[in-house]
């Protein structure tokens, strides 16, 4: 139970490569903190910097109220999961759990009552006896997560630990680590590059990329106001649509033209905005979310909205959704709307969306215009 | 059907490449069992002998064999365990440790095995003679010199085959270097650590150039040393010869078949998803 404090955490490899590059962050007591992120974002790294497998290069790193740059991993108070369970193959999945609490001298009948609790919160009673062989991927996930447990540690690491399951168990095992983290109350900081977990699992997310913080919140914030376009683009599947608009003043309203001429609007309120910044005549990223793009006869808006027309290219039935692709001023569109729809590839479309559900982004840093 | 057929072809390939390879041993068998007079003449190229006998086997072990075999056991014996200690500890140190020259430490100790024996059995004749270390079982130094490199090049390769996260959760387990080295590493590396010491001991028992030059004294002959010794001033005694060659390649044979089975290669399956 503690909180973690990344003060200024760099990691630079020679040749001055910079794999994290100034990472600030008050983790609180009992957070579930996802570190999300494309590959080579440095999310493993911060990690593994956190756990005392990698050398902190510069700054300081607080668990509790303890710094712990020169402190071991193995008194650092954390445990972890890796991405491939690492689980020791040779040992029974009782004396994998067993293990760490044997290094440290405890009693044995204390590693015993231990090991079984965290066995039975698991439901991998029945297995103890088994050796990691001769278990499921799933099953191996918990023996993993029961080895974390069993320390009690007041930190726990994840790095990816679900992504070596398919995708059933993983949704399961999502939930699974949801609960666990609310019956054990205390920190988790898991490392993804599934968006779908970060949303799905953390109470703050943080989403990096080259090293670099991008935004850190929580996943609706993340998801109802990226700072900008990166964040837009990674959070939310499917992705979000990018289209590229000039800023033009048209009969006193300032709107959105599109390369192939079509017109986005907006509200009154970003108008402003934009008029005061000295964007018009500039080019910005216009973003709208594939579900804010509403098919009209289906679900028709009333007011506040405007319409933009389409050839649906590929549409396909998820159940209870369907995809539209399309091309719009020469990008990809995808809008996600009610599997009610009757269209089908090579229909026309008319899709509605709400003035306050686009998202504007500056062309030059690609930050959020608001 | 043709490749049913190709594979049956193969195998017997196979099984006559093997009869050609094994009839030497099964001839020096069938010999070892004819008395004398059956080895040479009519009955040489007969299978089985007239009048079968133990003669020479007998012969053999009122002779000097048995110190013979039991030089060689014990110099086998500790430059295994010798260099499978040593190889081991190398080996992790150059699979996982970072430092500078790693690649050139292996070549050089890989570079070391491929001097011909010839060409350093003379000064290390010069050296155990100076050491006053002739006949005596400090040829197991020398050994252990030819043995380490493959040793070392096969512990290697099976150091860089146990996962890496397999160390860092014993380190964040709590294990120390070395508790993680004898207690994760180790027997996850159990094949190629057989492996290296088979090999050792199999090459150490049956060496013999330095045996002969550095042990030239008969009561520490090794088995290979000693067989060459059994002959008369005018002739070799063949039958005992077949008899010891025999008698010696016994132990190398149950050391194969015991420990064959401790090579399994799929002992580290299940510790991570490959």
């Amino acid at each position: 139970m503690a909180k973690v404090i990344l003060k200024g955490i760099k990691k630079i490899y020679p040749g001055n490569v910079y794999a994290v590059k100034d990472f600030n962050m008050e983790i609180e007591d009992k957070e579930f903190i996802v570190l999300v992120g494309p590959s080579g974002c440095g999310k493993t790294t911060t990690l593994r910097m956190v756990a005392g497998l990698e050398e902190i290069s510069e700054g300081e790193l607080y668990i509790g109220d303890r710094l712990v740059n020169d402190v071991s991993a193995k008194d650092r108070d954390i445990a972890m999961v890796f991405q491939n369970y690492a689980l020791y193959p040779h040992m029974s999945v009782y004396d994998n759990m067993a293990f760490g609490l044997q290094l440290r001298k405890m009693p044995k009948n204390l590693i015993d009552q231990k090991v079984k609790e965290a066995a039975k919160i698991l439901e991998i009673e029945h297995l103890l006896d088994r050796k990691p062989k001769a278990l499921s991927g799933g099953q191996r996930q918990r023996v993993a997560l029961g080895r974390a447990i069993v320390r009690e540690p007041k930190v726990f690491l994840m790095d990816e630990p679900l992504s070596n399951l398919d995708a059933k168990l993983r949704v399961q095992m999502r939930t699974e680590i949801t609960k666990l983290h609310k019956k054990l109350e205390s920190t988790f900081i898991y490392v993804t590059h599934d968006q779908v977990e970060a949303m799905t699992m953390g109470s703050r997310i943080v989403i990096m990329k080259d090293g670099d913080i991008q935004q850190i919140d929580t996943p609706q914030n993340v998801y109802e106001n990226p700072e900008n376009l990166f964040v837009a683009e990674f959070i939310g599947s499917p992705q979000i649509n990018i289209l590229h608009g000039t800023v033009v003043k048209n009969h006193d309203k300032i709107e959105l033209q599109l390369d192939d001429d079509t017109p986005i609007n907006i509200t009154e309120e970003m108008q402003k905005i934009l008029e005061q910044r000295g964007y018009l005549g500039k080019k910005v990223y216009v973003g709208i979310r594939p579900e804010h793009l509403h098919e009209r006869d289906i679900q028709p808006l009333h007011h506040d909205f405007s319409t933009i027309y389409g050839k649906i290219e590929v549409a396909e039935l998820m159940g209870a959704e369907k995809y539209f692709h399309m091309m719009i001023s020469g990008k990809q569109i995808i809008a996600r709307v009610d599997s009610k729809s009757v269209k089908k590839a090579g229909d026309d479309i008319e899709l509605n969306y709400h003035w306050n559900k686009v998202y504007l982004f500056d062309f030059e840093t690609e930050k959020r215009i608001i | 059907m043709i490749n049913k057929k190709a594979e049956r072809l193969f195998g017997a390939a196979i099984v006559l490449y093997l009869l050609i390879i094994i009839f030497p041993f099964i001839w020096v068998f069938l010999t070892s069992l004819k008395p004398e007079s059956e080895i040479w003449g009519a009955g040489a190229f007969k299978i089985l002998a007239d009048q079968p006998t133990f003669e020479h086997y007998e012969a053999l072990f009122r002779g000097n064999i048995l110190n013979a075999l039991k030089n060689s056991l014990i110099i086998s014996t500790i430059t295994t365990t010798y260099v499978t200690m040593v190889a081991a500890i190398a080996a992790y140190a150059i699979a996982r440790l970072k430092f500078v020259g790693k690649r050139l430490i292996l070549a050089i100790v890989l570079a070391t095995s491929m001097f011909p024996q010839i060409t350093v059995v003379g000064p290390i004749y010069q050296l155990f003679v100076k050491l006053n270390w002739t006949n005596s079982y400090f040829i197991s130094l020398p050994y252990s010199m030819i043995a380490l490199p493959v040793a070392i090049y096969i512990l290697v390769i099976h150091f860089n085959k146990v996962p890496k996260e397999m160390e860092e959760s014993a380190k964040i387990d709590g294990a120390s270097k070395m508790k993680t080295f004898t207690d994760i590493i180790l027997p996850l590396a159990l094949p190629g650590i057989f492996t290296a010491a088979i090999i050792t001991f199999i090459s150490v028992w049956n060496e013999f150039l330095l045996a002969l030059t550095l042990n030239p004294d008969s009561s520490y002959h090794t088995a290979t040393v000693a067989i060459t010794f059994l002959r008369g001033q005018f002739q070799i005694f063949w039958g005992q010869v077949t008899a010891a060659t025999v008698v010696v390649t016994i132990p190398t044979l149950i050391i194969v078949i015991l420990f064959q089975r401790q090579i399994i290669s799929g002992l580290t399956s299940g510790a991570v998803k490959e």
